[in-house]
């Protein structure tokens, strides 16, 4: 199938179908476009001697339904490729099944926005032009924002999104326009700056939700690993002083802890206790005397 | 003949006396003024010379204050691996970790405390206070942490996993720092004095001091 958003004739779809002999119930594999008509087929049938003429005629029947001769292949409901169709040969005297067509289906042509090139499009006269509009859209026949896009026909610019085309007067070959309402329109500067500020909003109220975030996943401060390159020796036992090490090592043979040896003597104080016992006895031992 | 007084010959010459004496007064005073200025200025550079050798000086004692931490700290964690090796029973790595320990005390701790004790000498010499000051902040307590260390690594435990005799130290490998504290004794430092033999003898040094 081909890809319609690169396709200005909307109608280039071929088909590959079998069809089914009558009688013998052989099958020939075809590949169709999908513009041909069902009766088109029966014709080429009829040429290429698939099938012999048959005065009152053949119908193709797909998924047990008789196919309307003027339908074309690409109208067909549910038809898909590798698809197997019926060639039924008509009884005499029997009028050729004919379904009413309960919608009318209008075959228009829609100039594209900016390339000015034509889409084949049909749509049945009850389409509403939103629909038109949201349909093209979707198959990428046009880009940008939707509701910028409207549609002109003839002299009427802006056609009712609401209204049908055959409330709107559209018939059969008529030529509708896309128009992209915000070309034509030069942004004004007050424009452009409430542009920015609801970006510069929509920004704030961003960073605001990433900093929330971020807030609410970051670990607690004791679950923050060290980092090593800002740590020094990081260690995971505690400083033991070389004076405790080397006492526990005495301890395991029974010693008793180390003594620090201080510069403390109590000979300077003996000595001045001397002094002053000698200086009292020397002071009242003539008093009694 | 013209013979007057001296006295009236100054009298009469006053003037002449006066300025003569004020100039020579001023003469006295500037060149005073002079060469005081040029004093000061001499002693202003000599000072900032002084100065400039101090912080310089300063900084290379840091240095080596620096380094003899270093080792200490090293001698902290041997002595540390050595506890966890008895704890372990590991005989053969207590029998390395005491010969390891032994070397590096008599030769890496021991001669990276001599160059910071040297550099001390000539920095506080002359100050008594920053002298003493450094024979209790730093002398006494590498000797405190050698005797230590000698008794650890002879003590039977530890001594009986090489089979071998006593380590037995070197007076030449620490005779700087009792050098040292002899220069601060004085007739009644008697605490200094017996703290130095207590060391010593700790150290095997008893009649090397």
């Amino acid at each position: 199938m081909n890809n319609p958003e690169h396709d200005e004739h909307i109608s280039d779809i071929d088909f590959e179908l079998s069809f089914m002999h009558p009688q013998y119930g052989t099958t020939l594999n075809v590949i169709i476009p999908g513009d041909r008509s069902i009766e088109e087929m029966i014709q080429k049938l009829l040429i290429n001697r698939f099938i012999q003429p048959h005065d009152p005629g053949y119908d193709l029947s797909f998924n047990g339904r008789i196919l309307e001769p003027s339908l074309r292949f690409e109208e067909v409901e549910d038809l898909y490729d590798s698809a197997l169709i019926g060639v039924v040969a008509r009884t005499e005297n029997v009028e050729p099944i004919v379904v009413q067509e309960t919608k009318k289906i209008l075959h228009l042509k829609i100039q594209h926005p900016t390339n000015g090139h034509f889409l084949d499009f049909r749509a049945e006269e009850d389409t509403k032009i939103q629909d038109i509009l949201t349909n093209l859209y979707q198959r990428g026949y046009f880009y940008g924002e939707l509701t910028a896009f409207s549609m002109s026909y003839k002299d009427t610019n802006h056609l009712s999104l609401e209204h049908t085309l055959a409330e709107l007067g559209i018939v059969n070959l008529d030529v509708l326009r896309i128009v992209d309402d915000k070309k034509n329109e030069q942004p004004t500067w007050k424009d452009e700056l409430e542009g920015l500020k609801n970006q510069l909003a929509v920004t704030s109220a961003q960073l605001e939700e990433k900093i929330k975030d971020v807030r609410e996943n970051m670990p607690a401060p004791d679950l923050i690993p060290v980092d090593e390159k800002l740590s020094v020796n990081p260690t995971i036992t505690a400083y033991e002083s070389m004076e405790s090490i080397l006492s526990e090592i005495r301890a395991k043979d029974g010693f008793a802890p180390f003594i620090k040896i201080k510069t403390f003597s109590w000979i300077p104080i003996l000595i001045i206790t001397l002094l002053i016992i000698l200086v009292v006895v020397a002071i009242l031992v003539p008093q009694f005397i | 003949m013209f013979c007057i007084s001296f006295l009236d010959a100054i009298q009469n010459d006053l003037t002449f006396y006066i300025l003569n004496i004020l100039a020579f007064a001023v003469i006295i005073l500037v060149t005073w003024w002079y060469t005081r200025i040029q004093q000061f200025k001499t002693i202003a550079q000599l000072r900032t010379e002084i100065a400039t050798l101090q912080i310089q000086q300063n900084n290379e004692l840091f240095e080596l204050e620096d380094i003899y931490k270093a080792k200490e700290e090293r001698m902290r964690l041997i002595i540390k691996d050595l506890r966890d090796q008895i704890n372990k029973g590991d005989l053969s790595m207590v029998r390395a970790r005491r010969n390891e320990l032994s070397n590096i005390l008599a030769l890496d701790y021991a001669k990276a405390m001599s160059n910071y004790t040297r550099l001390a000498d000539q920095f506080y010499d002359g100050n008594r206070y920053r002298h003493t000051q450094f024979i209790e902040n730093h002398i006494l307590p590498f000797l405190q942490n050698a005797g230590d260390i000698m008794k650890v690594l002879n003590q039977p435990s530890v001594r009986d996993t090489s089979d071998a005799a006593d380590i037995k130290l070197n007076y030449m490998n620490f005779d700087f720092a009792f050098d040292f504290i002899k220069k601060d004794i004085r007739f009644t430092s008697f605490g200094l004095k017996s703290a130095m033999k207590k060391h010593a003898q700790r150290l095997g040094f008893g009649n090397d001091i």
